[in-house]
């Protein structure tokens, strides 16, 4: 009695496999069906006849089941490229696909993810090594854990590598041409615009440090501050974003008259204007231009020379008081001497503000707009979303092609 | 048949969607079941009058057709212990669906009129 009483339940493995191929709404209304059949039949017929029959309905209604469409809710809504459907049942939690699948998906939405903080890590019209090393530092893990393909990873190892070396160019370009000083504030406004995009409450107390790290040059400056810790003193790149061209201008006092290529003009609101004041600092100074770092000029080498240009293009003018009076880090700007010997530390950034002081030999640029003096560090950036001013591109001869690279030119937000 | 038959037929046809031998025997069998037309009951309908063994997920794979096209409507009766605690599924045939029931039963007296389907067959 006590083995045949559990025989004459209808089989558990047909029941199963019904629930498991029908679609959600319709198993259970097939399981009552085929449940009170097989009571009929075997109160007529017995329970081997029954369990047959019940076999033989379930076998009949899961591949009419796998066959529909319409019954396939309960399976992989997945499609292939030829067209065919994945048909492993999906997850319980996952309202449209299997484990692997789902597991697919996501890696595909956190792909989506890096490629949206790329995006903006790589938006800034003048890229530091800061940038490169945020940017690799979110790569990196992502390639880890599979999220990108090798393929890509590769390609985006030898841009990084390409980038690397044309960083080395661009700090010397910018240097040359907006002083130490506004290539400090350039790199302090590039880490707080990551410190602010990657944690977006942003901090407003964090101040970054005014002090110019002694280190070697900026492309070597050691790795931005961990986000735990707001950019403040941020030892590393320098970075030009678009927005950072409508930051606020903060009073600070105009740079000393200076040598007229490197001369502290305030930088121009818009990229093409941006670019061609830099194409008109580099006609100008191009006679005393220091010899560039060469290729093959290893970065220390190329740090004293940086150095040096510093203490050239900042001996011939006033001590640079310029970011002393710097709102945003009080103290920085304030403690930076006329452009020591030190080493380009990127602790400072080029403020965007800075971008609209207008260029002490107005004269010399025609671009300088505005005459307010040369902002300092901004702590509190606009978001670095914002794109620059629409103002007619002025004509740009083929040089300003060459800035392509590192100064992305930027109309109406769009790269140029 | 006619010429006017002919067009008469393409007409209805192309205008409308028919309904297959199948659907058209489940909606039958739901519209003589009227209020207890479930699973079980249309199925043992369908064998009685027909002849013809059909499985409940055919049945079932039927009727989620037919209640796509909107020719019929389901709900969701009261569980009971014969069925394992399980509910029963009602079918109720619609007006749309009591439409292409007539509709087929048109065109196929139409297809079917003035042919001497026992001499032919004999």
């Amino acid at each position: 009695m006590r083995q045949t009483e559990p025989r004459t339940r209808p089989p558990r493995l047909a029941a199963w496999l019904v629930n498991l191929f029908a679609s959600v709404e319709d198993a259970e209304s097939i399981l009552g069906d085929l449940h009170e059949e097989f009571s009929d039949i075997v109160s007529k017929s017995g329970v081997v006849p029954a369990r047959r029959w019940y076999w033989r309905q379930s076998v009949k209604t899961i591949v009419l089941s796998s066959l529909s469409p319409k019954d396939r809710v309960s399976l992989c809504s997945f499609t292939f490229a030829d067209g065919r459907r994945c048909r492993t049942p999906r997850l319980r939690d996952n309202s449209h696909f299997c484990p692997y699948h789902a597991q697919k998906e996501d890696r595909a939405r956190a792909a989506q993810k890096l490629g949206k903080d790329l995006d903006y890590f790589f938006s800034a019209d003048y890229l530091s090594a800061c940038d490169l090393s945020t940017a690799l530092a979110r790569i990196i893990p992502a390639v880890v854990r599979g999220d990108v393909k090798s393929k890509t990873a590769h390609t985006v190892a030898y841009l990084a590598q390409t980038l690397m070396q044309a960083i080395h160019i661009s700090q010397d370009e910018y240097i040359n041409a907006f002083g130490m000083d506004g290539w400090r504030k350039s790199i302090r406004n590039s880490v707080n615009h990551n410190y602010n995009y990657r944690l977006p409450p942003a901090p407003q107390s964090q101040q970054p440090q005014s002090s110019p790290p002694t280190t070697t040059t900026g492309a070597n400056s050691p790795a931005p501050a961990p986000p735990s810790s707001p950019p403040q003193a941020a030892p590393v790149a320098h970075l030009f974003r678009g927005g950072a061209f409508r930051s606020p201008p903060a009073p600070s006092p105009a740079p000393a008259p200076q040598p007229a290529p490197s001369t502290h003009t305030s930088l121009p609101p818009t990229s093409a204007e941006f670019a061609h004041h830099v194409l008109a600092g580099r006609n100008l100074s191009r006679p005393p231009r220091l010899p560039r770092p060469g290729r093959g000029v290893s970065r220390g080498s190329k740090i004293p020379a940086l150095s040096g240009r510093g203490q050239e293009t900042s001996a011939g003018q006033a001590p640079q008081p310029a970011l002393a009076s710097s709102p945003t880090s009080a103290s920085a700007p304030s403690s930076n001497p006329p452009q020591p010997a030190l080493t380009p530390s990127p602790s400072a950034k080029a403020t965007p503000p800075q971008l609209a002081a207008p260029p002490v030999n107005s004269s010399d640029s025609p671009l300088a707009t505005s005459q307010s003096p040369l902002p300092s560090a901004q702590p509190n950036n606009p978001p670095p979303t914002a794109s620059p001013t629409s103002k007619p591109v002025l004509p740009l001869d083929s040089r300003a092609l060459h800035y392509d690279h590192n100064y992305r030119l930027r109309i109406d937000g769009k790269p140029f | 048949l006619t010429r006017l038959d002919f067009f008469y037929i393409v007409w209805i046809m192309s205008g409308r969607d028919y309904l297959g031998e199948f659907e058209h025997i489940v909606l039958l069998a739901v519209l003589r079941l009227d209020e207890q037309a479930y699973g079980v009951t249309v199925r043992r309908e369908i064998e009685a009058r027909t002849r013809r063994e059909v499985s409940i997920g055919a049945i079932y794979a039927t009727l989620d057709r037919l209640e796509a096209k909107g020719y019929v409507q389901s709900r969701i009766g009261d569980p009971t212990p014969e069925r394992g605690g399980r509910s029963k599924r009602f079918f109720r045939v619609t007006t749309q669906g009591l439409s292409a029931v007539n509709r087929t039963r048109r065109a196929l007296r139409s297809l079917t009129e003035g042919l001497d389907l026992l001499r032919s067959h004999s």
